[in-house]
């Protein structure tokens, strides 16, 4: 019950990490890699203004804010130098590397006992319930668990519908299409290389908010945190699409956060049944590969099916 | 009122593919006016509409919107004023993206950006009953995305956006080139009752004499990036088909000769 509590809770936290990668992914078609450099960031930022004793809010904020910075670097190295959008993306993130070290001092920053927001989340749920664990159906639940994933949901659907409402918006309307036409874009008056760097910068804060709020998780912050976050990002975007199965923006971004729950899930439950952890990564691209294959071949056997029903009657191809 | 002074447009300058699109052209547009600019391959008429439209820069020359000088402006930054829709059907519209959307955009050109709701109920009123004069029955088809249309479709949107805010000036690049000839009739329809009720200024590129001829009041021919021929008003209604297929033979005929060789001919012959 742990293992899929804290599974759960992981999948929420990284779910804002698949929010930034789906949009510089899919919306600008831009696999960006800056997020190993990024998620670390927003980790080290906020855990190092955390051990500082800053308010943990003020601490997460900041994260984020690093975030920001780090994707408007890559937007503007790839706009206005034109570089290939990869290796913007790896610039910005190998520079990062040594950037982290320097935010924490060291390769890792400790802050499991500090003021965090999962530890006041605990306190506040501890001191509300007057309870220090729940019995669901028969397994125990410790506070802290409860507590992280209540605050998870909360945080994770805040900035979801913050994020739907604002590519709602004329500006996010402007930065959806630039990424399908960006020829289209210019022609209307828009600039579109402000369109890129701005979408690259949203992407990479949420990606190091969501490094932030996982080194208040787990209890610290590593400057080695990110390595394969934009693998796990894009695993999340994709599982997901093969969930919801439709590129509408609402439904994509709920496939998303999903995603990346049913992809911990998966791995927790891989583990669970004795995966090596050697065979983590492999296990990841096998679970990707099926994703992105799955549904192709799920279609062509339904058309099938459908043809050997009325023959004649189905549409050719 | 645009102006082209003496601009000069060189592709891959000093290699072995060095080529000379535009040579030193020098062209004015009056407001309100209908320019076709007519050519063969190579003749520059692209090239000319995509330094109008800013597309890239010329290399020597200047180009002038309403007296200011708009060189070196940015494409995005001259798209305010100016209306475009282009040979490629794909190029002018967003296809993820729904119709709505994509007007909603359109509706937007030139002014900032902002947080508002892209699509207000107001908003959607406006281009339900504006797509629906276009007379192709798209008002019924605001939610699909535009990428499930025809070219035609998109060609037609492409124009009503490029023209939802009267622009200072209607830039048309071969826009029915890729069309059947049914769907690029009825674009050239609606094109024309646009331009009219908006009295609209337009420059437009056509390889199709009979566009050339129906449509505008100027029609100028380009040869090998210099203005040819430059026919306004009346002179212009009096064109006939043959007599401008005359022309541009005539020119081509040039082609294959080499200079000395046409000269001779002419000095023989004329």
């Amino acid at each position: 019950m742990n293992l899929l509590l804290g599974s759960l809770t992981i999948g929420f936290f990284l779910s804002l990490l698949a929010l930034g990668v789906y949009l510089s992914f899919r919306v600008y078609h831009f696999a960006d890699i800056t997020a190993d450099g990024s998620f670390p960031l927003g980790a080290a930022v906020a855990g190092v203004m955390i051990a500082a004793g800053i308010h943990p809010g003020l601490a997460t904020l900041s994260g984020f804010g690093a975030g920001l910075a780090a994707g408007f670097v890559t937007g503007t190295i790839h706009t206005r130098f034109r570089v290939h959008p990869l290796l913007s993306g790896i610039l910005v993130m190998t520079a990062l590397y040594s950037i982290n070290l320097h935010i924490m001092g060291r390769s890792n920053v400790p802050i499991m006992g500090s003021f965090t927001l999962v530890n006041s989340a605990e306190q506040a749920l501890a001191r509300a319930s007057g309870r220090q664990e729940y019995f669901f159906m028969g397994w125990e639940i410790g506070m802290r668990d409860l507590a992280a994933l209540g605050l998870a949901l909360a945080l994770v659907a805040a900035c979801a519908v913050c994020l739907y409402l604002f590519l709602r918006t004329s500006l996010g309307t402007a930065m959806r299409a630039t990424g399908n036409n960006a020829a289209m874009v210019r022609a209307l008056g828009i600039n579109s290389s402000a369109m890129i760097t701005l979408g690259l910068t949203v992407s990479n804060g949420l990606i190091a908010l969501s490094g932030a709020l996982m080194a208040q998780y787990q209890g610290f912050a590593d400057v080695q945190m990110g390595i394969g976050m934009i693998v796990w990002g894009l695993a999340s975007v994709i599982i997901g699409e093969a969930l919801v199965g439709s590129n509408r923006l609402g439904l994509a971004l709920a496939g998303a956060v999903m995603g990346s729950i049913l992809f911990r899930l998966l791995v927790a439950i891989a583990l669970r049944w004795g995966l090596h952890p050697n065979n983590l990564k492999l296990i990841t691209a096998v679970f990707v590969f099926a994703a992105l294959v799955l549904p192709l071949a799920a279609a062509k056997l339904r058309k099938e099916y459908a043809a050997r029903r009325a023959p004649g009657t189905a549409a050719a191809g | 009122m645009f102006e082209l002074k003496s601009v000069t447009k060189i592709f891959n300058a000093g290699t072995q593919e060095e080529f000379r699109a535009l040579n030193g052209v020098s062209l004015a547009i009056a407001e309100g006016s209908f320019t076709v600019i007519l050519g063969g391959n190579g003749s520059g008429k692209s090239t000319l509409l995509n330094l109008v439209a800013g597309a890239f820069f010329p290399d020597s020359g200047r180009i002038f919107m309403d007296g200011k000088d708009i060189t070196r402006w940015p494409e995005h930054r001259r798209a305010a004023h100016i209306g475009r829709v282009f040979q490629n059907p794909f190029t002018g519209t967003a296809p993820d993206m729904t119709v709505s959307e994509n007007f909603a955009l359109a509706a937007r050109r030139g002014r900032k950006l902002g947080l508002g709701l892209a699509l207000s109920r107001a908003l959607r009123e406006q281009i339900r009953s504006r797509v629906a004069e276009l007379g192709l029955g798209l008002e019924d088809r605001l939610a699909a995305q535009v990428g499930t249309l025809s070219g035609g479709q998109r060609q037609a949107l492409t124009l009503l956006m490029a023209t939802w805010q009267k622009p200072r000036l209607l830039l048309l690049d071969e826009h029915t080139a890729a069309l059947d000839p049914k769907s690029s009739d009825r674009l050239i329809l609606i094109t024309r009752r646009i331009i009219e009720r908006e009295q609209l200024t337009v420059l437009m590129v056509t390889h199709s004499m009979q566009q050339a001829i129906r449509l505008g009041d100027r029609l100028i021919m380009l040869h090998r990036g210099e203005i040819a021929s430059d026919f306004q008003g009346a002179d212009k209604r009096r064109l006939q088909a043959d007599e401008l297929l005359g022309m541009f033979d005539e020119l081509r005929r040039d082609d294959q000769l080499d200079a000395s060789a046409a000269e001779m001919i002419r000095e023989l012959y004329v």
